[in-house]
């Protein structure tokens, strides 16, 4: 009997289409739609409703044992980037259970924190902070995440003045030597030059040895491959195959070429 | 630190009721709650032409141009005291209260990326830069003094009473910014009805005038303005003139309380689902 780090149960997630609040709208806009909406309310309504929602996950049961590299594979919009969204918290689910058996770090997109007005030494303890490291722990590491990254000159240098390749490459070393006991990763391991990549690569198979469980969402196969000791592809948001790497691979390479 | 096996650290589930909130997180991610407000202290500080000095220049600016223009020119009424002193503790709760008010109401449209992208306690978002505000209120508070002693007004006992008024001060600023934050980040112009209403209240507050001026059957219903209570509690604790502003300040405890209590229970409901909507 295997130790689980997370077991997922029936979970589901329902996306609402339409009015995003960041997705901006002005006041008289809002009022006069409110407006209009008064007359025909209930017929027209739960039509509406029904058209602009979509359910990104549906019904997905999984068990990740610990200590694994799980891979995550699938088209787009097959839901994984949602799963992993709902395994770091940002968002809730519509159905469902999970249960997490450790300390979640997360890096869904690399070089947000960033604030361009503060110096990459700053950046450092802000984005630290924001995935999940104590202060001692950025202290502890901090050398080490300045010579993966390669921008020791810089340092002290506001980060607006950084090249993007500069930017990528000090945000993931900070998440590179984020060590929580469960490490969920979104198609970030493409950044920077080969060089980097490989650097990148090495570093996250160290991170795992150490007992550490990770969930690699990626569309980049190589990397797949080279990591992940299991695999699970995603279609339209359910659980299409889950098992060996190089049988996932296979699979999902025959749905693109479907498409 | 190795976790029981048998039982899970987190559960996420769904259905769970919306204004449930982690305290256990909060507590456990505070070092990010310092540094969002470090964050914030820093860039103000970087990006204004005179840095931290300007945290002080602002309300003596403002204080100069009340003291010319409606103590000197005009002759406003300010119950004896002397006018910078009178317009500068006006001025003192004010800005922290208005500067407050923007920044936090501004803080969720400028971070949305620690709604969306990063798990990140959402009340960290609006309070931290509220709570950045007390090192420009420390040095106001300074200059005060400051000013007091140089009209030969010395501080007494009765300053006891000031970090009350502070939480009073507190507990209205955020709850109003908690209330508008989400309003600014979903609707263009709710920063223009927000710099209107801002304004009014200014006019609401004694910041130019002495709450005498209002009318003692209206005395009551002026104080649910929280400012009126931190105000004229202020000048009180440091000039020393007139009996304790007991309706003011009892009757702004308990609006600043319920302020409080709303903004944070509408900003948790209308912030449960930000991260879905991209």
């Amino acid at each position: 009997m295997s130790v689980l780090a997370i077991k997922i149960r029936g979970l589901g997630k329902r996306y609402r289409r339409g009015e995003s609040i960041f997705e901006r709208t002005s006041l008289k806009e809002a009022v006069l739609r409110g407006l209009k909406r008064l007359p025909s309310l209930s017929s027209k309504q739960s039509r509406l409703t029904g058209d602009l929602s979509f359910w990104a996950l549906r019904n997905l049961s999984l068990d990740v044992e610990k200590g694994s590299i799980l891979g995550l594979i699938g088209a787009n919009g097959s839901g994984k980037s949602t799963l992993l969204r709902i395994l770091a918290r940002v968002t809730r689910p519509t159905r469902g259970r999970v249960e997490i058996f450790g300390q979640v770090g997360s890096l869904l997109e690399v070089g947000t924190g960033f604030h361009p007005e503060l110096t990459g030494r700053e950046n450092i303890y802000l984005n630290g902070a924001i995935i999940g490291m104590k202060k001692k722990e950025i202290d502890a590491k901090f050398d080490s995440i300045v010579a993966f990254s390669g921008v020791d000159e810089f340092l002290d240098t506001p980060v607006k003045r950084y090249s993007s390749g500069m930017q990528v490459r000090l945000a993931f070393s900070v998440a590179a030597y984020l060590e929580p006991e469960i490490l969920l990763l979104d198609e970030v391991l493409a950044v920077g030059d080969t060089a980097f990549q490989k650097k990148s690569l090495v570093r996250m198979q160290s991170v795992v040895r150490d007992g550490r469980t990770v969930v690699l969402v990626s569309h980049n196969m190589d990397s797949i491959r080279s990591l992940c000791s299991s695999t699970v592809l995603l279609d339209r948001g359910e659980i299409v195959y889950s098992g060996s790497t190089t049988e996932a691979v296979e699979r999902y390479l025959g749905l693109q070429g479907d498409r | 630190m190795c976790s029981d096996p048998e039982k899970p650290l987190v559960v996420i589930e769904a259905n769970r009721s919306n204004l449930l909130i982690d305290w256990d997180e909060y507590l456990e991610k505070r070092d990010l709650f310092w540094f969002l407000a470090l964050r914030d202290l820093k860039v103000r500080f970087k990006q204004a032409a005179l840095g931290a000095a300007w945290a002080i220049l602002k309300p003596l600016a403002m204080m100069a141009v009340f003291v010319v223009f409606l103590g000197h020119a005009m002759g406003f009424p300010t119950d004896g005291v002397p006018y910078p002193v009178f317009y500068y503790s006006g001025l003192v709760f004010w800005n922290f209260f208005a500067t407050g008010l923007a920044v936090s109401s501004d803080s969720l449209l400028g971070n949305s990326f620690l709604v969306t992208k990063v798990y990140c306690p959402i009340l960290y978002i609006p309070a931290a830069p509220v709570v950045a505000q007390f090192l420009d209120l420390g040095m106001s508070f300074s200059m005060l003094i400051a000013l007091t002693m140089y009209y030969g007004i010395w501080p007494s006992i009765r300053i006891i009473i000031i970090p009350g008024l502070v939480l009073i001060t507190l507990a209205s600023t955020l709850g109003v910014g908690l209330l508008f934050s989400p309003l600014v980040a979903k609707y263009r112009d709710f920063q223009n009805l927000m710099a209107v209403l801002v304004q009014m209240w200014f006019f609401m507050s004694p910041v130019i005038y002495p709450s005498t001026a209002v009318p003692a059957g209206w005395k009551v219903l002026y104080s649910l303005n929280p400012m009126v209570g931190a105000i004229e509690g202020l000048r009180w604790a440091v000039v020393g003139q007139g009996p304790f502003p007991t309706v003011a300040i009892g009757v702004g405890l308990v609006s600043a309380i319920s302020l409080l209590c709303v903004g944070f229970l509408s900003f948790i409901r209308s912030s449960n689902n930000l991260a879905d909507f991209v």
